[in-house]
């Protein structure tokens, strides 16, 4: 292999592990933000551009409930 | 020929136990040769051939000692297979006697020893000779077994069983040394410090998950167990601080052992919203009288504390660890360096006060019960923080019975091993926290 594949197959590999890394971090934020009503699932969209659906997919991955069970109690007790 | 007398029946008795224990057939006047007999033979689980180890009793040092041992040894293997050990027991005679020192010079080649079982020395010789031997073919043990065998009056004092567990560890058997002794301790409290110098010894080794039986001990950081070494003594109260902030740092991985990381899952979460308080309590329960390490437990709850206000939590949910926090520091001793308790009214009032039902005591660990967990943050009855000296005073956590449970240890080492003493836990760790300030008859 040259050097110069060697480099860009390394430092890619690094950089992609740092992105996961990262990655994970914003999801437990994600998921925990909601979880401990710190922010609706609205907000999250509206800061990260991400879908309801994959905000979903995010909360009940870390919890094994929906998020839509926290969004009725807000609503319930607001 | 069968033994009659009390003294020889007594310890055949006690070598049946102690082979059932370590998991052996026990057998007794197992045949050897032809018309020959030993006493207790101890085989393989399930199997009566050839026995592993054998034992002859004998009341005195007779002239037949030596023809007791010769049964076994002497004839051919093709004859009498030979056992892995045989132990010869003496149950009284001098130490000196010429008999014993005889059958010990002839035999002892072989796999033999003979045992003046008179006193607690030759006792705990022979017991250690079995274990011993008994390491030769098992590299786990029962040690509640074990604990349950040395119990029995035939071995004598409790001082007994620390001379022979510690014996066991140094064989470096495998078993249930923490949870086992955290049993023995709960029986009787001269065994906290083999349980702390056990604790400290397993540390962080990987072989220590699962040390109390599954219980809530094995679910916890490690702070409780530190400082039940620091209270116990095995952990001066001068290295208290020292030692606890090195444990703290001690995963490379993690700034501290217990820090805020919530969103990875609902346990993990758990922990950090409700138990993590729990186990900083109980931790300061147990150190009332070690104030250094006291005082550690208490800035590094706050700083919990802090690390919990800069996370994604609402400032409800921090709640538990605040009321647990303000019990603390309520009822440090006197003179204590501890945070200050209007920071803390401060992040009631951010909560917009605490649930009125919980105003004194925090509520008992939800372990899992969503509903009633998140139930009890968003209650709509709510009132400031009591001040450090209604929380002292209330009946609550002085006990309406006047009877206080001052006994931390005894508390804790409970919890450790138990789910449903913990679920039931809270008042009574607040009573032991505010035993040394609330006087029954103020």
């Amino acid at each position: 292999m040259h050097d110069i594949d060697r480099e860009f197959l390394s430092e890619t590999t690094r950089k992609i592990g740092e992105a996961k890394a990262l990655l994970q971090d914003r999801d437990a934020r994600i998921a925990a933000l909601i979880r401990y009503r710190r922010a609706t699932v609205q907000e999250i969209m509206s800061v990260t551009g991400l879908t309801k659906s994959r905000i979903y997919q995010v909360f009940e991955v870390t919890y094994g409930f929906p998020a839509s069970e926290i969004e009725r109690r807000n609503g319930a007790e607001s | 020929m069968r033994h009659v007398r009390p003294a020889g029946v007594r310890a055949i008795e006690a070598l049946s136990e102690l082979g059932k224990a370590l998991g052996y057939e026990v057998h007794h006047e197992y045949p050897v040769g032809g018309r020959a007999a030993v006493d207790v033979a101890w085989t393989s689980a399930n199997s009566h051939e050839s026995p592993l180890f054998v034992f002859e009793v004998e009341s005195t040092p007779s002239q037949g000692i030596a023809n007791n041992a010769l049964k076994v040894l002497g004839p051919a293997s093709s004859e009498v297979i030979k056992p892995l050990f045989f132990f010869h027991l003496v149950l009284q005679g001098d130490e000196q006697n010429r008999r014993m020192q005889i059958a010990q010079q002839s035999f002892g080649m072989h796999n033999y020893q003979i045992f003046r079982m008179a006193g607690r020395t030759g006792r705990a010789g022979f017991l250690t000779a079995v274990f011993q031997q008994h390491r030769r073919l098992r590299e786990t043990i029962s040690v509640d077994a074990v604990v349950e065998i040395l119990s029995s009056p035939y071995w004598g004092s409790d001082e007994f069983h620390g001379e022979m567990l510690t014996a066991i560890e140094s064989l470096e058997f495998k078993g249930s040394f923490v949870a086992s002794y955290t049993r023995l301790a709960l029986r009787d409290n001269q065994f906290d410090r083999l349980l702390a110098s056990r604790l400290r010894a397993e540390g962080d080794c990987e072989d220590a998950a699962g040390q109390f039986d599954g219980g809530p001990g094995d679910y916890l950081t490690g702070l409780v167990a530190m400082a039940f070494q620091i209270y116990a003594g095995e952990i001066s109260e001068a290295d208290g601080p020292g030692a606890l902030e090195q444990w703290s740092k001690s995963i490379p991985w993690l700034e501290r052992r217990i820090d805020v990381r919530l969103g990875l899952s609902e346990e993990l979460d758990q922990y950090v919203v409700e138990l993590a308080a729990v186990e900083f309590a109980l931790a300061a329960a147990l150190l009332q009288d070690r104030k250094s390490s006291y005082e550690w437990v208490a800035q590094d709850m706050w700083r919990f504390v802090q690390a919990q206000t800069r996370s994604p939590l609402h400032p409800r949910y921090r709640l538990v660890t605040v009321l647990w926090l303000a019990h603390v520091i309520a009822g440090a001793p006197q003179g204590s360096q501890v945070p200050s308790y209007e920071d803390l009214e401060v992040l009631v009032a951010e909560a917009d006060g605490i649930p009125r039902l919980h105003a004194h005591v925090p509520p008992n660990p939800f372990f899992g019960d969503l509903e009633s967990m998140d139930a009890w943050y968003w209650e709509t009855d709510r009132v400031e923080l009591p001040t450090a000296l209604e929380l002292t005073n209330s009946p609550d956590t002085r006990g309406t019975d006047r009877v206080v449970d001052t006994d931390a240890a005894h508390l804790t080492l409970s919890i450790l091993l138990d789910f449903h003493v913990l679920w039931d836990s809270a008042e009574r760790i607040c009573r032991i926290l505010h035993a040394h300030r609330s006087s029954p008859d103020t």
